[in-house]
């Protein structure tokens, strides 16, 4: 009899949560998919998008790939069986993940797309860095550090995954700058993949190769400090004001660089609007599915900001990786 | 299935070893019994015997219960979709494992077949050249594998961590770490087509496990595998040449990384080098949670595949229920765990009978 009275109190339970799931209101339902968290970049992206969601009173479930494009192919997948109302992706592999976006139109659920490009399949919006031209950026601050210099300056990069499009943009924007500028060498462009170790093994190999290098360029900074590492066991870890100094040019703006551009290390970054991503596409989802509004743009580039220590006190509250420094800062 | 099935008609016991074993039609559950004794006298141990399918199921079914969503046969699909590539390998993985090795090197073999088959595509070679070339590439990798674990007595573990590298590296190496894409529409058909309410990619699976069931459990070779695991020594005076069987082990894996790669490139329609990260570890996961013995002699080719559809499962709910970010590794691993531990206790049941 007790069992039987135990049993009916548990199938009420279950009616009572079925009967409220069946009748409260149906919220909007955003999925996104990062690459991965190794990235303080993606990770600050992730905790804005939450933020954002907060605030707009809608539901977000964010879920990390782990660098691995059939895993997000999935977790897309998983997305659409979930039926949520739409999707936001920062894509591992702009060709890799064409299917998936496919997928999503055929059951009618809308794509956002940010960082990175799907190159197939209908984006409702696309919003990413204006790539090229934070790398061209990188190249003019060193062309302009190294004007009167006859050359040749060596320069090394951390190439980092070349199927990934943003970060080979990047690449690509340096290298077209450089070429510009006769006293300018690239000795060693090695690719990394997402490693941090292996930005460690990479430096020390490229200074064995090349002692006489004098650039580097970080087309990321989550690898930083595998690069900081490597230069301190190598003995050529030295402040700006050193004439041993190594230059170190990047693409980011997290906090690694900026505790190391505040300690007198770290020369420039190109700072990117990573961080609202994923919080825009939110908003630009709500304002789709509550008012109907859709983005007046397919697609935006977002400027990049230059940060060096010659202006970070004027620009400082308006890069993220300042922001995630301090909130650190403050913890410890 | 009728209980007096599995012990007449279906029910086989063989002598291993000094051990009585019983096989049951799943697969699973060989239950330990004295000879002449019915096991299905005691239900605890046909429970205990195919614990994980059990899970599986009861997994399945809280599921359909509490979501909606999962219940969808976009959903259901999507599952079976998803666990083909572990479940392919896994198939292999079950071979080596029950012969106490291991083989390390099945997605690195398998995204290196995809590379390699994706690049004669992408330069206008046949489908079926560039899917004989993967299959060759494949039972290379799987030959070299078995070569030196069986002729040379080098470590399994080792061997395979060695060309896990070498595989990564020469995918890195044939496109520079870039990307292919683009395959004929006959490819992404196997990939992701669907033939009825059933994927194509999925019914290979399926094929592919009654294949690999029918070998292990009903021919020589099979029979060899298990014995070989579970006591090298009594296999050689019986006559088993053991060094042949452990070679043919790695290349049943390398074959199945192979089928897998070709079905992996439909998947996506592009090949990665740097894709699949982890999976082998996944997929002894799944081999280890099916319960076939990391330490060889006893394997269980249908308890791979619930193993592997368990992950999914896990993988699967955690999306639909919007679990954070953080606590997704951590909960498979904790649900992993968990279940290869209720299974080494129910176990421990059926060895106190």
């Amino acid at each position: 009899m007790r069992k039987v009275v135990l049993l009916g109190i548990v199938v009420c339970f279950v009616v009572m949560a079925l009967g409220v799931a069946a009748f409260a209101e149906k919220e909007i339902h955003i999925g996104v998919t990062v690459p991965g968290l190794f990235s303080p970049a993606f990770v600050e992206m992730k905790r804005q998008g939450e933020l954002k969601a907060q605030e707009l009173g809608v539901k977000v479930t964010i879920v990390s790939a782990e660098n691995d494009i059939d895993r997000q192919f999935e977790q897309v997948r998983d997305f659409i069986a979930a039926g949520v109302d739409g999707i936001v992706i920062t894509t591992i592999d702009s060709y890799g993940i064409v299917k998936a976006v496919e997928e999503a139109n055929k059951a009618g659920v809308p794509v956002i797309t940010v960082d990175r490009k799907s190159f197939g399949g209908e984006v409702f919006y696309h919003e990413e860095t204006d790539n090229f031209n934070a790398g061209r950026l990188c190249a003019v601050y060193v062309a302009h550090l190294f004007k009167d210099h006859p050359g040749p300056i060596e320069i090394f990069i951390e190439r980092l995954d070349p199927s990934v499009d943003s970060v080979e943009d990047r690449f690509q924007g340096f290298m077209f700058e450089v070429s510009q500028w006769p006293n300018l060498k690239v000795v060693a462009a090695p690719n990394l993949g997402m490693d941090v170790g292996k930005a460690f093994e990479a430096t020390i190999n490229a200074f064995q190769a090349n002692p006489n290098i004098k650039v580097i360029f970080l087309p990321g900074e989550p690898w930083l400090s595998g690069t900081v590492s490597a230069l301190k066991q190598l003995g050529k870890w030295f402040p700006r004001n050193d004439p041993n100094h190594i230059v170190m040019v990047g693409v980011d703006g997290d906090q690694f660089a900026v505790e190391n551009m505040i300690e007198g290390y770290y020369d420039f970054s190109a700072v990117q609007a990573i961080d609202k991503f994923v919080a825009n596409a939110i908003e630009v989802f709500v304002q789709y599915f509550r008012e109907g509004k859709k983005p007046p743009v397919k697609e935006r580039y977002v400027p990049v900001l230059g940060l060096c220590p010659e202006n970070f006190d004027f620009i400082k509250d308006r890069v993220w990786g300042y922001r995630v420094y301090m909130e650190q800062k403050g913890k410890q | 299935m009728g209980l007096s099935r599995i012990h007449g008609a279906e029910g086989e016991a063989v002598t291993l070893s000094a051990t009585q074993l019983y096989r049951s039609p799943l697969g699973y559950g060989r239950v330990f019994f004295s000879e002449g004794e019915c096991p299905l006298k005691n239900i605890k141990a046909i429970v205990a015997g195919q614990f994980i399918f059990l899970f599986m199921v009861a997994f399945f079914v809280f599921m359909a219960v509490v979501s909606p969503q999962f219940r969808t046969h976009y959903n259901l699909f999507n599952l079976w979709l998803d666990a083909v590539i572990t479940g392919i390998l896994g198939i292999g993985m079950t071979f080596v494992i029950t012969t106490a090795g291991i083989d390390l090197s099945v997605a690195s073999n398998l995204v290196f077949s995809a590379m390699i088959g994706a690049i004669l595509m992408s330069r206008g070679q046949g489908v079926l050249l560039a899917f004989l070339v993967m299959l060759a590439v494949g039972l290379g990798f799987g030959l070299f594998n078995g070569v030196m674990v069986a002729r040379l007595k080098m470590v399994p573990f080792i061997v395979t961590l060695g060309t896990l590298s070498l595989g990564r590296g020469l995918a890195m190496l044939s496109t520079r770490a870039k990307s292919v894409y683009g395959f004929p529409e006959i490819v992404t058909r196997i990939g992701s087509g669907e033939i009825g309410f059933f994927p194509v990619a999925g019914l290979i699976m399926a094929f592919l496990y009654v294949v690999a069931w029918y070998v292990l459990n009903r021919t020589v070779f099979g029979r060899s595998v298990y014995l070989v695991g579970s006591n090298p020594r009594a296999a050689r005076l019986s006559g088993i040449d053991v060094e042949r069987v452990k070679s043919l082990v790695y290349l049943v894996s390398g074959l199945c990384a192979a089928i897998a790669a070709f079905i992996q490139m439909g998947r996506l329609n592009a090949a990665k080098p740097n894709m699949l990260y982890g999976l082998e570890l996944d997929v002894v996961s799944a081999v280890v949670l099916g319960g076939t013995s990391l330490f060889g002699g006893k394997g269980n080719i249908l308890g791979t595949l619930w193993g592997t559809m368990v992950i999914v499962l896990i993988r699967n709910a955690m999306v639909l229920f919007g679990v954070s970010v953080y606590y997704h590794q951590v909960v498979k691993g904790l649900v992993i765990l968990a279940a290869v531990l209720i299974d080494i206790l129910r176990s421990g049941v059926l060895k106190k009978r």
